[in-house]
């Protein structure tokens, strides 16, 4: 069942088109991950999902509702916005029960929510004394506690360092396991790949690629990669077919057989070579074949 | 040392590129300078409304001639707007159904006997005068008997003369509340120019008694006046102060975003706004008013109606100037910058408005300005309810109020925008 269904949206800003004619659908119980670099047009197009922006053409489908409906997909829907803040003087407890009230949520919805996120224990803890990752739970709490059909996560751990940001992706799955179905957007390839049933890759406001990581990986014939140092005597180990590319006082050894790779970083081990590296490819690779370049931590292009 | 400029410098730039430091430091001591400028450096242009009631007739109905001049003076001084109350009005009970028009309850009386008291007593002051003379002439080495014989006559003359006069004692009554703003001012600038006019007019010093009353229902301090005056002033800067760059702030952090993603009404974000004003409103009366009361003995008019008008302004003033605060905010992204506009709407306001100082100390043209400020009608609501415990000025100024709050309400409205746009 689709639980949201994009058709040729179009959104400009005076003369800067943020997406151009962006289609995608996202399952119910899944996690859709929407992954890009900064000015892509991902937060342009979850705002859109949201009822926060109006397309300038195409349209969309939320839970059924047409987004003309803004009320009805809005009373069922979880938002967590990109740079989320809330209430800096308002404990969690009230900053998560502000939101219940809007819905007319009870005390009963704050305390599920709370305890499903773990934040029980700081309820009555200001929400600025809190530490970055316990804020983006408080988030996700927020998005939660109407008991929303889909979330929406945008760049929920960005900012986080990366021991935090593991533990956000705890709750991210958590949020699988209950049933949810989360559209979460990101500039992190790691936390799409490790997280995300499919991914839309989008590049410039346009979507490149939709596809469950390994399926992306595959479609492209990205090879598997054993590198070590470079020594005349790997050669001669080497009986298997692959391809050889020395680089920088390297051998990459290449194939498209995952066992194959196996075996020969295997058999250089056995010839006592050290610092053995094996390389199976992933969405970098296919972000990196696919647009010629690489997200930085800041979530640039290079 | 050179860490220092460099440290220095960086703080230069920061306030520079900070538009509330750049009006607090700049633009701020301007304004006051401005706006006090103008009201204490030109006391020239400085003029009090004055009711003037001439009881010194003769049968004929007409002025006696000391009185016209005593009127005519006024008049020229430049200080004062005459107008002249009949003889037939009560001045006590004609201040009093002036209500909170401080301008319309300052009645100077000249009493039946005016000009006899003065003429008589300028007289009485010049026979003193010439007996002092002769006596200290007549002690004199230089006079034969002849000439002490004469003055002697003469000495008696003026004696028997002096006896003669009969000086019925009068005073000019000044009818004036002390909780005129500008009660202070006008008493002593009376006192100069009466005094004035008993030396000029008379060739000597006569002093012609003042009889001030006090017109007020109950007696009011300075203290009285201040405390609608301070409500008021909180509820302006509660709203142009602090609201604008909260909402900024709001807006600028995400949390607004966060807000307008639910099913919320933008309607009910703004009233949810004003709800929380007006609670803050309410418990700084309390305070305000529990103060004035232990502290200055203050006391409130407490009548069922007044207690009604001062709430029902303290609603329409907050909802007012709540949505003035919401339309900056709103406007402005930056919270810095929401916060200066606040700051310069109601910096002149505060002064402006009669909150601190009576607007007629100030020149006409910001008598004017003073006219079109939701101040100057809140205060003179809360004023007349809570310490006069009359409604003169109270209809026009809630019903302005009223209109000025609808139309920042459909500001407001207009000016949310309920996207992320």
């Amino acid at each position: 069942m689709k639980v949201v269904e994009a058709e040729s949206l179009t959104k400009k800003y005076g003369k800067i088109i943020a997406i151009d004619n962006v289609s995608f659908h996202v399952d119910k119980g899944e996690i859709f991950g929407y992954l890009g670099p900064n000015g892509s047009g991902k937060t342009t197009t979850v705002e859109i999902l949201e009822c926060l922006r109006k397309p300038d053409a195409g349209n969309a489908k939320v839970l059924g509702y047409d987004l003309k409906e803004a009320n009805e997909i809005k009373k069922r829907i979880g938002v967590m916005p990109q740079n989320f803040a809330a209430f800096d003087l308002l404990t969690v407890e009230e900053n998560v029960a502000l939101i219940a009230k809007i819905y007319k949520k009870t005390k009963e919805d704050v305390k599920r929510v709370l305890d499903l996120l773990n934040l029980w224990e700081v309820r009555k803890r200001k929400y600025e004394e809190l530490s970055g990752g316990t804020q983006r739970r408080v988030g996700i709490a927020m998005a939660l506690v109407n008991d929303p059909e889909i979330v929406f996560l945008d760049e929920p751990t960005v900012g986080l360092d990366p021991e935090i940001r593991r533990t956000v992706w705890q709750v991210i799955v958590k949020l699988k396991e209950v049933g949810k179905t989360v559209f979460l957007t990101t500039h992190y390839i790691e936390e799409a790949e490790r997280l995300c049933d499919r991914v839309g890759i989008i590049v410039k406001g346009k979507i490149v690629a939709i596809d469950s990581p390994r399926n992306l990986v595959n479609s492209l014939n990205l090879k598997y990669v054993v590198r070590v140092k470079k020594d005349p005597k790997v050669l001669s180990i080497i009986r298997e077919e692959a391809e050889v590319i020395e680089e920088n006082g390297y051998f990459s050894i290449k194939t498209d057989n995952r066992l194959i790779a196996r075996k020969i970083a295997y058999e250089l081990e056995m010839n006592g070579f050290e610092e053995i590296e094996l390389k199976t490819p992933n969405l970098e690779d296919v972000f990196l074949k696919m647009i010629g370049a690489k997200i930085t931590e800041a979530g640039e292009l290079a | 040392m050179k860490n220092s400029i460099f440290i220095g410098n960086v703080f230069f730039k920061s306030w520079l590129r900070s538009r509330s430091g750049l009006f607090f430091s700049l633009i701020f001591p301007v304004l006051l300078l401005v706006i006090f400028g103008s009201i204490f450096s030109n006391p020239q242009n400085i003029t009090f409304s004055l009711y003037v009631q001439n009881k010194d007739v003769g049968n004929d109905g007409k002025a006696s001639q000391l009185s016209s001049i005593f009127i005519d003076s006024l008049n020229k001084s430049g200080v004062f707007k005459i107008s002249i109350l009949p003889n037939d009005v009560d001045a006590l009970n004609f201040a009093r159904s002036q209500g909170g028009i401080f301008e319309q309850r300052r009645i100077i009386v000249i009493p039946k006997g005016f000009n006899d008291f003065v003429i008589n007593s300028t007289e009485k002051a010049q026979l003193e005068q010439g007996i002092n003379q002769i006596q200290i002439l007549l002690n004199s080495p230089y006079l034969n008997e002849t000439q002490k014989e004469m003055l002697s006559n003469f000495l008696n003359y003026m004696k028997d003369r002096l006896k003669q006069i009969k000086i019925e004692n009068v005073s000019l009554e000044i009818y004036i509340s002390k909780a005129d703003p500008a009660y202070e001012q006008l008493i002593s600038i009376l006192n100069n120019f009466i005094s004035e006019f008993g030396s000029s007019t008379t060739g000597n010093g006569v002093n012609i008694p003042i009889q001030e009353k006090e017109i007020g229902i109950r007696a009011l301090s300075a203290s009285d006046y201040y405390v609608p005056s301070y409500i008021a002033f909180t509820i302006m800067s509660n709203a142009l102060f602090g609201l604008t760059g909260v909402i900024s702030d709001l807006r600028r952090r995400g949390i607004f975003k966060r807000v307008i993603a639910t099913p919320l009404r933008k309607y009910e974000w703004i009233f949810g706004i004003f709800f929380s004003q007006l609670i803050l409103i309410f418990l700084s009366t309390v305070i305000m008013v529990a103060v004035g009361y232990f502290a200055f003995k203050v006391m409130l008019v407490t009548n069922p109606i007044n207690v009604f008008v001062a709430i029902f302004a303290m609603i329409l003033g907050t909802l007012c100037f709540t949505f003035i605060g919401v339309v900056i905010g709103t406007i402005f992204k930056q919270p810095d910058t929401a916060a200066t506009l606040g700051s310069v709407i109601g910096f002149p306001l505060m002064f402006l408005s009669g909150v601190f100082f009576p607007i007629e100390l100030m020149p006409i043209y910001l008598q004017i300005v003073a006219a079109f400020s939701p101040l100057y009608y809140l205060a003179v609501t809360l004023r007349e309810s809570m310490i006069q415990g009359v409604f003169i000025l109270t209809p026009i100024s809630i019903s302005i109020l009223a209109l000025l709050s609808i139309a920042f309400l459909i500001a407001s409205l207009y000016l949310t925008k309920w996207t992320a746009e």
